[in-house]
Parts: C-alpha cells; structure tokens; sequence
C-alpha cells in the first residue's frame, strides 16, 4: 500500500471531485467537496485494500481569508495494518457551516464533533448529540475562531494585584508609570 | 446541563426503574474535571452523561501567538504524571518541520528520560487501580521510588513534575556525572521494588476478582473509539508507534510489546507492567549506548541549530578580553 496507490483508487472511484492532492512530509493530503466527505470516509473504511479503520482526528480549522469557504474540517486516518496515514479535509462556509457528521462510522468521532461545533461553530448532520463539550453551555459565540485574538501580553492597563503579579502600583511596574527609573535601578546599573 | 432520563426495568426486576447517581466532578486523570451522571440498576451502571469540559485551557489559541520554544511548557500539562514524553513529541514535531537531525547520543538520552517518563506514568496507572480495588500499600510503596525518577529528572533539567525538559534540537545542557549515577541506582534498585509491586497484585486474589472481567472491550471497539497506547494493546491489537513509526533512533532497540486479549481492567494493568519491564530493557540498552560515546562526542547534547541554544559562554568571555585589550 502506497500513497499512489490510493490516489489511484480515489481517482478511480470520485474521479476529478478530490482535488488539491499533496504529500506534505510523505503524508497524502487532499481536499473533497463537503457534501462528499460521508461518501470519502465510508469506501477508506470499507474498502478491502484501503481499510483506513481508525480516526486518528478530526479538528477544525478556521481560515478567515478563503471566501466561501472558511472553515475546514481535517480527518486524519490511519490504516494500522499497512501503516499508512492520510489527511482529508473539506471545506464549508462559515454562514451555514453544515458538515456531515461521521459518527455512524466512527464512534470516536463522537467528542471530536463535539468540540470542533464547541470552538468553530461547525454544525455536523447527524450527529447524536450535538451540544458543547468544553466550554459553558450559555457561550454565545465560537472562541477558536480567528476573529478573537488573544489579548496583547503588553498591555498594562489591566491590574493583576489579585493573582499577586503586583498589579498596576506594585513593583515592576513602577517605569512603566511614571517613565523614571528608581533609586535602585540606577545603582544596579552603574 | 444535560440530564439522564430514568431507563425503565424489566418486569420482575426489584425496582421499577433505574436510580440517578452523581458521581463527581472527580479527577481520574487530572484534577475536578470528570463528572459522571449516572443511571444504576442495583450496583450495575446502565447509562452515563459524561462532562469532561471543567478545564479547558486554551492551549490551542495560545500556542497561536508563542514561539515554538514557549510552547514546550503547555506540552507538560497534557498529562503530568509523564511530562517529558509530551516535551520530546513537541521537540520531534519541530524538527521535523524545521529539518533538523538530532545526534544519535541526543536520540538515546531522550529515550532514557523519554522511557523513565512511561514507568513513572504506569506506575501511577497501576498503583492507583491498587488503591481504587482496596490496597493502598502498593500505592505509597512505589511512590517512593518514583522519587528516584524525579530526581533524575531535577538533575537533568531543574524541575519534577512540569519538567518543560529540552529543547528544540536535544537537551539543554548535558547530562551531568551526578544524573548517570542517579539512572544507575533507579537501574539497580527498581527492578526488585517491580518485583515486590507485582507480589502485592498480579495473583492477589482480592485484586483479581475485582478486575478481571471488568470494563472489557473488544479489539474492533477498541479502535472504532479511537483507543491508543497501552489500553489499545490490552484489547488485543499489537499496535505500537515506537515499533511501527519508529521516531527518535528506537529502531536501534530490542524490545517486546506486551499485547492483552479482553480489554479488561486486569488485562490493561498486565500490559502496564510489562511495559514497566520493558521500558527498564529499553533505559539499560540505552544507557549502555550512551557510555559508548567518547571524547568529543561524549559532549554532543543537541543538534546544531543556533537559532535555539545560546551560544558558549567562554567564546563570549574570550572575546570580550581580546578587545579589552586591544582597547588598552
């Protein structure tokens, strides 16, 4: 088994509907159409060659720039008796990011589902139950998503005097007040 | 919060339907963050609603903003019973992108610390299931000897339990004389103190009929739910990464894989302990690796990639007294 050989069956069952083949690091990489991604998993996991019978993940992506298709959702399979891993993704777009779900294939799929809906909001069809795994219930939004950056780690308007980090007015934090340099300073650098 | 709904029972059964319990949140894995709600026939758990969510840390979105190197500590809180295992993946992931070949003298101390890792984790597995069936003895013995696995760890790169040990490319510093004398008393006093673990339970009688049979999975199960490492070998499928995609020089290495047969809690603890034994085979080969490397190579403790290891202090200070006294 060799990563020709499955392009070779793909190409022969879906013809020019997988694109964007690529072996980044020796792993075969390619891209479906979102309504394909059932009919991808389920001849992998049948097949009597390819037996890709193990998700090894399924995660989310969220890439702001593609227009239309901003959320990805990758598999990575894993056919353990050949070794042999492969990467497929496919593409929806955010405002209806409606994906199959592949949890009747693959009970794993289960909480991986679940967390790729909890951080990028994708919405999986089919799936048992879909509700948020990670974070609270009541969060209104997809926090994984692109559109909230971390916050600036220089930032100094904030205090942190309650997790004993000196706060705004403690030590450390003093030059960045006032702009001068303390007595002890001076003397630690001549 | 998602509840269960009670399971009717079957005529002629004592109650009419299942009892609610709430079981957590408890720490199986780390601490407060696995609650089960449970519905129970008699002593017989027939449905769970699991909640895993209590902590999630974001690690995903903060490595978005770090440098590769400020990464390696979040990697330690995956699993903290075997942080420097977590450590060595993320070093070989950015190797492998960033096209770096590590040393073979680097390749074998990583898998001393690397195996070290694995016996302080499977003891804690199998020690715990001890003290979960009823035997603490066995729990706080090992416990004790797990100190020596600290130890060398504290030796090696300064802490013991998040041990953010290496770096991109191979260790931080090199293995001091004190560290291989540390690995030689774990070598030497381990083995007896396994012997005397496996006594308290492999053919206890209390031990065995509270674990055989309990919790069992099928192979095909197994892999259907995604079940790696060492409950993976325990149903019955001889799948090891170590063996199969060999990283880090393992192919260099003689070893077995203990494999179980039902998935059950006694057949995944037998799996531990062989794995234990064989992660001792694993420590003495390497080492013995390790001792075979002289003079100038007996110093190589990471692979040549400036970009992340400071360079030698002496060039710094020659170099500094060399234009002092051109300035003079």
């Amino acid at each position: 088994m060799t990563n020709e050989l499955i392009k070779q069956k793909l190409t022969e069952k879906f013809g020019d509907q997988l694109i964007d083949w690529e072996e980044p690091y020796g792993m075969l990489t390619f891209t479906a159409a979102k309504d394909l991604n059932l009919k991808v998993l389920q001849y992998l996991f049948d097949d009597v060659d390819l037996k890709f019978k193990f998700l090894t993940d399924l995660a989310a992506v969220h890439y702001p720039d593609r227009k239309g298709e901003e959320l990805a959702v990758v598999y990575h399979l894993h056919n353990l008796i050949d070794n042999i891993r492969i990467r497929f993704k496919v593409f929806t777009d955010v405002v209806k990011p409606d994906v199959f779900s592949a949890t009747a294939l693959y009970s794993s799929a289960n909480w991986m589902e679940r967390e790729a809906y909890d951080f990028y909001g994708v919405n999986f069809i089919g799936h048992p139950n879909l509700i948020r795994i990670q974070n609270v219930e009541e969060m209104e939004y997809f926090p994984q998503r692109k559109e909230y950056p971390l916050e600036d780690q220089s930032r100094i308007d904030k205090d942190d005097e309650m997790f004993g980090r000196g706060g705004s007015f403690g030590p450390g934090n003093e030059r960045a007040y006032n702009g001068t340099i303390s007595e002890e300073d001076k003397i630690e650098s001549n | 919060m998602q509840t269960t709904e009670h399971i009717k029972l079957p005529a002629g059964s004592l109650e009419k339907q299942t009892t609610t319990l709430n079981l957590g949140p408890t720490h199986p894995a780390t601490h407060g963050v696995f609650q089960n709600i449970l519905e129970l026939d008699g002593e017989r758990i027939v449905d769970a609603v699991q909640t895993v969510g209590y902590i999630h840390r974001a690690f995903e979105k903060i490595a978005e903003r770090r440098p590769l190197y400020q990464i390696t500590p979040l990697t330690d809180r995956m699993n903290y019973c075997s942080s420097p295992i977590n450590n060595m993946g993320w070093h070989i992931t950015c190797e492998r992108l960033l096209g770096v070949k590590t040393p073979k003298r680097v390749d074998y101390l990583r898998i001393i610390i690397m195996e070290l890792a694995r016996i302080s984790d499977h003891l804690i597995c199998n020690s715990i299931v001890g003290v979960d069936t009823g035997a603490y003895t066995g729990f706080l013995y090992v416990m004790q000897y797990r100190e020596l696995i600290y130890e060398i760890y504290e030796e090696v790169c300064g802490s013991r339990l998040t041990t953010n040990i290496g770096r991109i490319g191979g260790f931080e510093r090199n293995f001091t004389q004190t560290a291989f004398e540390k690995l030689e008393k774990f070598i030497k006093e381990w083995p007896v103190v396994l012997a005397e673990f496996e006594n308290l339970f492999t053919r206890n009688r209390i031990f065995m009929e509270r674990t055989i049979g309990v919790g069992p999975i099928s192979a095909e199960r197994a892999l259907n739910y995604g079940f790696t490492g060492p409950n993976l070998r325990a149903a019955g499928v001889d799948y090891d990464v170590r063996v199969h995609t060999p990283y880090s020089s393992y192919e260099d290495f003689n070893f077995t894989i203990p494999v179980g047969t039902t998935g059950d809690c006694y057949d995944r603890y037998l799996v531990r302990n062989g794995e234990m034994h064989q992660s001792l085979e694993l420590i003495k080969q390497a080492y013995k690796k390790v001792q075979e490397f002289k003079g100038a190579e007996a110093e190589v403790y990471h692979a040549d990639v400036p970009e992340y290891y400071l360079p030698d202090k002496k060039m710094f200070t020659q170099k500094w007294k060399r234009s002092f006294t051109i300035l003079k």
